[in-house]
C-alpha cells in the first residue's frame, strides 16, 4: 500500500469522509475493550533466566480446545512463562503491512525468558491462517517444535460462528460464514506451514483424541517437546478454558450436508498430508452426510 | 449481503416484456471478483441471443444471504424469477462471489441443474492486489488490514474453490476462463464462450472493439510491495500447482510468478 493511499489525499472527499468514520468507529471499539493485534510489552527477565527463541508455538487451530491444551502443557514443571504473558502473543499479526527484520526475530524472542534448563512457548491460533506467518515464524524461531491441535471441522466452524444474543445472530452474515469456513481447510494451511518447517517438526494432535485420551496425548506432546512425562491430577483435564460461552450457530441437516461436502476435498487433502490423523473422529466426514444428498 | 434480497424482490416484481418467458437460467457466471468478469459479461450480453430483462443487474447475488442454511426449495425457485427472455433466447447472470461462498455449489445445482457455468480466473497475486482496492473503501467495522488479506488470498485459492464447484456439477458443465488469455485475444475467447452457451460464435467476429473496459477500479489503486508479492507468490505457489493439476490446460506463463512475467492489458 503506497504512501499516498494509506493517507487518502488522493481519495474522494466522500470515502475520506467514510474513512474516517471507520477510524472513529474503531476507536470507539477500542475503548469498549478489544484488544488490538499484537503483543503488549515483552516481559523483564528474572535475574539467571536466559532469552531465546521460543522451544515451541502452537499455531492452530482455532475454537479446536488450543487454550485448554496450552494450559495443560504449562502444568510440565519444565515450561515456564514470565509473569503476566498472555497464552497468544499474535507477534506476527501485522506483519502483513510491515516488512519482517531480522531486529523483529529478536524481539520475538525477548518474550521468552526461562531459567536455564526450562523451556518457553506461546500458542497463537491464528498463526496457521495468516499466510505471510509460518515463513516469519521460521525465521524468527527455526528450532521450535510446532504444535497444531485440530478438530472437526463442521464442529469448528459452529464455534467459529457463535454468537452472544440474538442481535449478534443478526449481524452475522456471508462474510463471517466465509471466514469461519476458511479457517477450517486445514491441509490448505497446512501445506504453507509444512513449506517453512520440517514434518518432524510438526505434531498435530487431534481435538477429540486429546478428550477421549488426554493423559496419552499430552504424554505424546511432552516428549514431543524433549520432556519427561508428568502425571498431573485427572481433575486437571476436565477443567474448562476459554470455553465457547456464546451460543453456537444452529446447523440443521442441510447446512451440515453442505459443510461436509464443502469441507470434504480439503479433507480427502489432508488425509495424504497427515496419513497419522484419524478422520473417522469426526462426524464431518460421515457418509450420512455425503455431496449424492443434494444431486 | 443484503443486496441479494432487495434485488431480487425488485426483480421478481418487474414486469416481464410482453412474449418473454421465465426459466431458470442457461448460464451463471459463478467467478471470480476482480478479474474481468463485468466486462466478459457484457460482451456476452451483447451476443444477440442473449437476453436480460430490464433491472436485472449482473450480479444477481441470490445465494448471499443463504448462508445459514436457511433455504426451501419454494425460496429456491425464486432463482428463475431473474431471467425472462424472448422465445429461443437465452439468459443468465454472473455473480462473482457464488465461487467462494461454500453453501452455494450445492444450492446453484438444486435452482439450476442444467445452467452452463462460467469461470473466469486471474493471476491470484494480480486478483488480491485488485481486491485490496476495494475493501479498503469498505465501510466495516470488522475490516482489519489483517482480516482483508486473509479474505483476499482465501478469494485466490482456485484449487479449492473449483473442486467444491465439481462436486456439485460435472466438470464438462463448467467453462474456465483465463483472464489474461482473453485481454490478449477477446475475440478467440469468446467465441469459445460462445461455443460453450450452445450460441453461434461467429457473432464475435462482428463486435467492435471487444477490449473495451468495463467497471476498471476508479479509485486510487492499492500497491504491493515487493516483499508482498513475494510473500504472496511463495503462499499462492502450491494452490497454483494444485489448480494446473486440476486444469492441464491451464497457462501459467500468463500468471506473473509462476511462468515468466507476461505483463498483460491495462488494470481492472
Amino acid at each position: 500500500m503506497t504512501t499516498a493511499h494509506r493517507s487518502g489525499r488522493n481519495l474522494p472527499l466522500t470515502v475520506r469522509a467514510r474513512q474516517g468514520a471507520i477510524r472513529l468507529l474503531r476507536a470507539a471499539r477500542k475503548v469498549r475493550g478489544h484488544r488490538p493485534p499484537g503483543p503488549g510489552q515483552s516481559p523483564q527477565a528474572p535475574s539467571g533466566w536466559v532469552v531465546a527463541p521460543p522451544d515451541f508455538v502452537g499455531i492452530g487451530a482455532q475454537k479446536a480446545g488450543t487454550s485448554w491444551w496450552s494450559a495443560l502443557i504449562h502444568e510440565h514443571p519444565d515450561v515456564h512463562r514470565a509473569g503476566g504473558q498472555p497464552k497468544e502473543l499474535h507477534f506476527f499479526d501485522g506483519y502483513w503491512e510491515r516488512p519482517f527484520t531480522d531486529a523483529d526475530a529478536e524481539r520475538y524472542a525477548r518474550y521468552f525468558p526461562r531459567p536455564p534448563g526450562g523451556i518457553a512457548g506461546e500458542w497463537t491460533p491464528g498463526y496457521m491462517i495468516d499466510f505471510w506467518t509460518p515463513e516469519l515464524l521460521r525465521r524468527a524461531a527455526p528450532e521450535a517444535r510446532i504444535l497444531v491441535l485440530l478438530r472437526d471441522p463442521l464442529e469448528r466452524y459452529r464455534s467459529g460462528m457463535a454468537h452472544t444474543d440474538d442481535m449478534d445472530r443478526r449481524h452475522l452474515g456471508r462474510q463471517d460464514a466465509m471466514g469461519a469456513f476458511g479457517r477450517g481447510l486445514y491441509a490448505q494451511q497446512l501445506r504453507r506451514v509444512f513449506a517453512a518447517f520440517g514434518r518432524e517438526q510438526v505434531l498435530i494432535l487431534q481435538y477429540e483424541r486429546c478428550r477421549a485420551d488426554p493423559q496419552g496425548e499430552l504424554a505424546r506432546t511432552f516428549r514431543f517437546l524433549g520432556m519427561g512425562d508428568v502425571r498431573l491430577d485427572p481433575d486437571r483435564f476436565d477443567r474448562p478454558v476459554n470455553p465457547t460461552t456464546a451460543r453456537k450457530l444452529e446447523v440443521g441437516p442441510e447446512l451440515r450436508a453442505a459443510l461436509s461436502a464443502a469441507y470434504a476435498p480439503d479433507l480427502a487433502q489432508l488425509a495424504t498430508l497427515v496419513p497419522e490423523l484419524d478422520l473417522d473422529l469426526w462426524p464431518c466426514t460421515r457418509g450420512d452426510s455425503s455431496a449424492e444428498s443434494y444431486h | 449481503m443484503t443486496t441479494g434480497r432487495k434485488a431480487i424482490d425488485r426483480d421478481g416484481a418487474t414486469a416481464v416484456p410482453a412474449g418473454w418467458q421465465v426459466r431458470v437460467p442457461d448460464f451463471v457466471g459463478v467467478g471470480t471478483a476482480r478479474s474481468g468478469t463485468t466486462w466478459w459479461d457484457e460482451l456476452i450480453h451483447a451476443h444477440p441471443d442473449v437476453h436480460r430483462a430490464p433491472g436485472v443487474p449482473k450480479e444477481v447475488h441470490f445465494f448471499d444471504r443463504f448462508w445459514d442454511g436457511s433455504w426451501t426449495d419454494a425460496e429456491i425457485e425464486r432463482y428463475h424469477a431473474s431471467f425472462a427472455r424472448p422465445a429461443g433466447g437465452l439468459a443468465g447472470e454472473w455473480t462473482p462471489g457464488y465461487m467462494v461462498d461454500f453453501w452455494v455449489p450445492p444450492l446453484l445445482r438444486r435452482a439450476a441443474p442444467e445452467a452452463r457455468l462460467l469461470l473466469l480466473l486471474r493471476d491470484p497475486i494480480e486478483r488480491f492486489r485488485s481486491g485490496l482496492t476495494l475493501t479498503e473503501n469498505r465501510l466495516t467495522l470488522s475490516w482489519t488490514p489483517r482480516a482483508a488479506a486473509n479474505g483476499g488470498f482465501q478469494r485466490g485459492c482456485y484449487a479449492d474453490q473449483l473442486e467444491r464447484l465439481w462436486q456439485a456439477f460435472p466438470r464438462e458443465q463448467v467453462l474456465v476462463l483465463q483472464y489474461e488469455r482473453c485481454v490478449l485475444d477477446p475475440r478467440a475467447e469468446l467465441r469459445r464462450t460462445f461455443t460453450f452457451l450452445g450460441l453461434d460464435p461467429a457473432a464475435a467476429d462482428g463486435l467492435t472493439a471487444p477490449e473495451r473496459r468495463i467497471n476498471a477500479t476508479r479509485v486510487t489503486k492499492a500497491a504491493l510491495s515487493e516483499e508482498q508479492r513475494d510473500r504472496l507468490a511463495r503462499a499462492f505457489a502450491p494452490e497454483v500447482e494444485r489448480l494446473s493439476r486440476l486444469l492441464p490446460e491451464l497457462d501459467l506463463s500468463l500468471w506473473g510468478p509462476y511462468g515468466g512475467r507476461v505483463v498483460v492489458g491495462g488494470e481492472p
